[in-house]
């Protein structure tokens, strides 16, 4: 009786959804071995470390998704509490505790040994756990208390991680909150006037921001105004993507890239990598990618079995989307540099394997026995 | 209660928005994509290039310089430099750079950045700066292992100039210094940069050989096109037009005798502030030795002279950067007296039967008042002489009557003894191939009125005629009058380059004798004064100086210094003597100078050790 249920499940599982990212994982492999290709005499294929750590995460983020595949729901919604309370004090601890790049003196990542772990990663997917049990309901419209509760079971790890500082990625929380918020029904009217106390918000926000940060967004209004400082990355990045034309210069071509013109190119601005060596053929076959990813993990939320697995899908969207397109957007210089990676494409370890064990999340969602439906 | 599929069907539909949401975002994203890449992709694509991309110049090795028998007297060895491409340091922290280039070179910031402000931005800033040359290995390979942390900083290897001959041939070969405009003044400068591919780290040669051949020496250099990382270092070489070697110079000297002819003056110039000889082959105007003291290291140069060195020796008071052999002018005395010889032969008021009685004075009428007269006098009573004999003595009452005349006596008068002065070659410089060269001073009417603000007066006749007078003439043009004495009236332009080889050393160019004029004087008066000259050697306190079985045609002369060059040498000579030998076929003449001396007992016994010297050099194989 169980074996055929778990056969059962197996058939559930959103096969397409899991080939997406495998490319999107080995197209960024790809890229990460040109971004840190340094050619050594006599060696044909010199593979960076970069490289094989990033396969090594990959590796680990895959087994994860597949174990996560066939958990319960139960066990997801236990995990959510968990998981949420959890990367509370994981964010806290790294405020104590963690350590990071001296240059901005921000501290986001806890040494594991086996590898610098980044809480802040997995903190997004708990928050979409337990925003998902938080905003589930079974009303005509969202009632104002789950909202208020969202908003602050979110304000308080976008806060936790704003404080390391990490721009980027509380914004990634916040957005997270929005989606789930639009996709659990939250009425029109609250929804404009949330959008409003958030404009209203910004000048706070911009008084709390830290001198680097203040100084990226700016820069990215005029970035020529200081070209060998906080400007040259997006100038750099511009002339990359622009010198990369219709078909590119080919792989491990980019004289951009190659002669490291760009900083940070396995990371953040790895897009310019690929704009630069695959031209406009190889950027667009990206955007495809994603977008049928994202478009894939929507399509598990409408087929979700109940308002829990839907809203952890919207939830997932809404991250993917949020990342994806403020990444790109700076890349492409129409957006200021927050310093988030592209989703299962920049070199990272935590945000590799919180990509996917997100995915593995959706499957489980998926895949959940009928006596969940209703 | 609403009905669950009421709710379900609208707040369901809202993952729509989202899809359109995630639709339209990546609409702008590749709106922006193909704006990019597409509408502006061709203006990206060169800035991009030029990003990378340098052109460098390909520097040619300069040219060697031989010596007549191909002994190398100046060469390139290899050093390596440090230097800043301003281009390639990070604005704004330009100073950091500094610093640390600094610690790994133990000098200051300060210094490096005055280093590289000094050179100047005008320029385009891809050239580089250069910071430092003559790097030690240890400190090559510590900059090499942090160039990483040094942007903009670059390692060359550099060539520069050797020479082992040092301060003897100082003065002929020169030096090479770094391209400025003060010292090619800004035209020059300029049109060098944008005409002959010089680079602002270029050296030129700034004296010497190596400035008047500069041409030759430097060769072409060649382009280069390279592929450099962000940190300015090179990745690729793209392309290449090799550079063209410098071409090779042979000269006229002979590296042993010239070191022979240093050894002697050094050794027997005594006290003497300064000291001149040229040994040349009088038949073709090749300089076999040319020696001027004191004279100073030119690797010194080569190497990057500091401010405290050359300061040395500009305020040296014995100036060894001055080559005293073509650029200074000394009045030749008794030498002159063969100018008026051949002057009045060749003009018919003297013969060789012409005689005349040395009272050891002359007296002639005043121009002021012909009722009074002048006491020329003269250093002995020479009794009657005829012209051997008055060259021979040196009579100054003589050349007086030569020059000037008397009441009984048709003299030459000022203008024909200018005039065979300058068909001599003073007065005008010889055209040697080396810098510096003084044309010297031929004294007329008009020079005098324009100098002095004074008439020409028949005292000024007398002296000229006798060597007394203002007449100025470096030591090689005293070289060059002996030669063409000895070769019968042909004068050269005295050479230093004989042949200019290619870098491969196939002949390029022989350099041939360049005659500068036949002077018009019939042969036999060449030939009594020749008799006069060496009448003139022989005496006691010389003739046991002589070379054996070559006869030897000389003057010696002994000149008190003028009177404006200071109190401290007030009374004392200089000291000349010019010669050939042998008489019947001169193959080499030697003319020395002593700025402090006498002729018969100091230049005269010295240019005779160096006569036997340059004899035996030119018969060694």
């Amino acid at each position: 009786m169980r074996v055929t249920t778990e056969v059962a499940r197996w058939r559930q599982l959103d096969w397409l959804m899991l080939l997406l990212a495998a490319v999107l994982v080995i197209y960024g492999l790809l890229l990460i071995y040109s971004a840190t290709y340094e050619p050594i005499p006599g060696e044909a294929l010199n593979l960076s470390s970069f490289v094989v750590r990033q396969a090594v995460y990959a590796a680990m983020g895959f087994a994860l998704c597949g174990a996560l595949s066939l958990v319960s729901e139960d066990l997801l919604r236990l995990a959510a509490v968990a998981g949420y309370l959890g990367a509370l004090a994981a964010l806290v601890a790294v405020l104590v505790i963690g350590h990071g790049d001296d240059t901005y003196g921000a501290r986001r990542w806890i040494d594991l040994g086996f590898l610098p772990f980044q809480p802040s990663e997995p903190a997004k997917l708990a928050l979409i756990l337990f925003l998902s049990l938080v905003l589930e309901h079974d009303r005509p419209q969202l009632p104002l208390w789950r909202l208020g509760v969202s908003l602050l079971a979110t304000l308080v790890p976008a806060a936790l991680i704003f404080r390391q500082p990490d721009l980027g990625t509380s914004l990634v929380l916040l957005a997270i909150w929005g989606g789930m918020v639009v996709l659990a029904g939250v009425p029109l009217r609250v929804l404009a006037l949330i959008g409003l106390a958030g404009l209203a918000a910004l000048p706070a926000l911009w008084f709390g921001l830290l001198d680097y940060q203040r100084s990226r967004l700016l820069i990215y209004l005029r970035p020529e105004s200081d070209p060998f400082g906080e400007g040259y990355n997006i100038l750099q990045a511009r002339l990359s993507i622009g010198s990369g034309g219709f078909l590119g210069k080919g792989l491990l071509q980019g004289d951009q890239t190659q002669l490291h013109f760009l900083r940070v190119q396995h990371a953040d601005f790895i897009f310019s990598v690929l704009a630069e060596e695959l031209g406009f053929v190889g950027a667009i076959a990206l955007f495809i990618l994603l977008l049928l990813l994202i478009l894939r993990v929507l399509r598990a939320a409408d087929r979700a079995r109940n308002e829990f697995g839907r809203l952890v899908a919207g939830g997932v969207a809404s991250m993917l989307l949020f990342a994806s397109v403020v990444n790109l957007g700076a890349n492409l210089t129409i957006l200021p540099v927050t310093g988030i990676p592209l989703p299962f494409i920049s070199h990272g370890g935590s945000a590799l394997i919180t990509n996917l064990a997100a995915l593995g999340v959706l499957q489980a969602v998926l895949s959940q026995p009928s006596r969940y439906r209703f | 209660m609403v009905e669950p599929v009421a709710r379900n069907a609208r707040v369901r539909g809202r993952t729509w928005w989202l899809r359109i949401a995630a639709i339209l975002a990546f609409l702008s994203l590749t709106a922006q994509l193909w704006r990019l890449q597409i509408v502006e992709g061709r203006a990206f694509q060169q800035e991009a290039a030029a990003n990378h991309l340098r052109i460098g110049v390909v520097p040619p090795p300069r040219g060697l310089i031989y010596d007549r028998r191909g002994r190398v007297l100046a060469e390139n060895a290899p050093v390596f430099s440090v230097a800043i491409v301003p281009a390639d340091l990070p604005a704004g922290r330009e100073r950091e750079v500094y610093g640390r280039l600094a610690g790994l070179l133990g000098t200051d910031a300060g210094a490096v950045g005055a280093a590289v402000a000094a050179l100047g931005y005008e320029s385009d800033p891809f050239t580089p700066r250069r910071v430092r040359s003559n790097l030690d290995r240890e400190t090559v390979l510590r900059l090499e292992e942090h160039h990483l942390e040094l942007p903009g900083v670059v390692v060359n290897v550099e060539s520069t100039r050797s020479y082992p001959e040092g301060p003897i041939f100082a003065h002929i070969l020169g030096y090479t210094l770094a391209i400025s405009e003060q010292l090619l003044g800004r035209e020059e400068y300029q049109r060098r940069l944008s005409q002959e591919r010089y680079t602002i780290s270029d050296k030129v040669g700034a004296s010497g050989l190596e400035r008047l051949y500069e041409r030759d020496l430097r060769g072409w250099p060649g382009r280069r096109l390279t592929q450099v990382d962000v940190t300015g270092r090179t990745v690729r070489e793209l392309s290449e037009e090799p550079p063209r070697p410098g071409n090779h110079l042979v000269l006229t000297i002979d590296r042993d005798l010239q070191r022979e002819v240093a050894a002697l003056l050094q050794e027997e110039m005594g006290d003497a502030p300064g000291a001149v000889a040229v040994v040349m082959n009088p038949n073709d105007g090749e300089v076999l030795a040319l020696v001027s003291l004191p004279s100073f290291d030119n690797n010194l140069f080569a190497s990057g002279i500091s401010a405290e060195e050359l300061g040395a020796l500009l305020a040296d008071p014995g100036a060894p950067l001055f080559d005293r052999a073509v650029g200074g002018l000394y009045p030749p005395g008794s030498l002159f007296k063969l100018v008026t010889a051949l002057a009045a032969l060749q003009e018919g008021v003297a013969s060789p039967a012409t005689r005349i009685l040395c009272k050891g004075y002359l007296d002639v009428t005043s121009d002021y008042d012909p009722t009074t007269t002048m006491r020329l006098k003269d250093q002995a009573a020479h009794g009657e002489q005829d012209l051997v004999q008055a060259i021979a003595n040196s009579c100054d009452v003589f050349f007086y009557l030569l020059g000037g005349g008397d009441a009984d006596f048709t003299g030459l008068g000022a203008e024909r003894l200018v005039r065979y002065a300058r068909l001599l070659g003073y007065g005008e410089p010889t055209g040697i191939d080396a810098g510096g060269e003084e044309a010297g001073l031929v004294p007329t009417r008009e020079w005098k009125l324009q100098a002095k603000q004074d008439e020409w007066l028949s005292g000024d006749t007398y002296a000229l005629a006798a060597g007394r007078g203002d007449l100025l003439a470096t030591p090689l043009q005293v070289a060059n009058v002996t030669n063409a004495i000895a070769n019968g009236g042909t004068l050269y332009r005295p050479r230093l380059v004989r042949e200019v080889l290619d870098s491969d050393g196939n002949l390029l160019e022989q350099r041939p004798a360049a005659v500068l004029r036949q002077v018009p004087i019939d042969a036999a008066h060449w030939a009594l004064v020749r008799e006069g000259m060496a009448a003139a050697l022989d005496t006691p306190a010389l003739r046991s100086l002589l070379p054996e079985g070559v006869r030897v045609a000389g003057r010696w002369s002994t000149v008190e210094r003028p009177i404006a060059s200071g109190d401290e040498d007030k009374g004392r000579t200089q000291a000349w003597f010019t010669g050939f030998a042998p008489v019947d076929n001169p193959q080499v003449s030697v003319t020395v100078f002593l700025e402090r001396g006498d002729g018969l007992r100091d230049a005269a016994p010295l240019a005779l050790r160096i006569l036997a010297r340059s004899l035996s050099a030119l018969e060694a194989p």
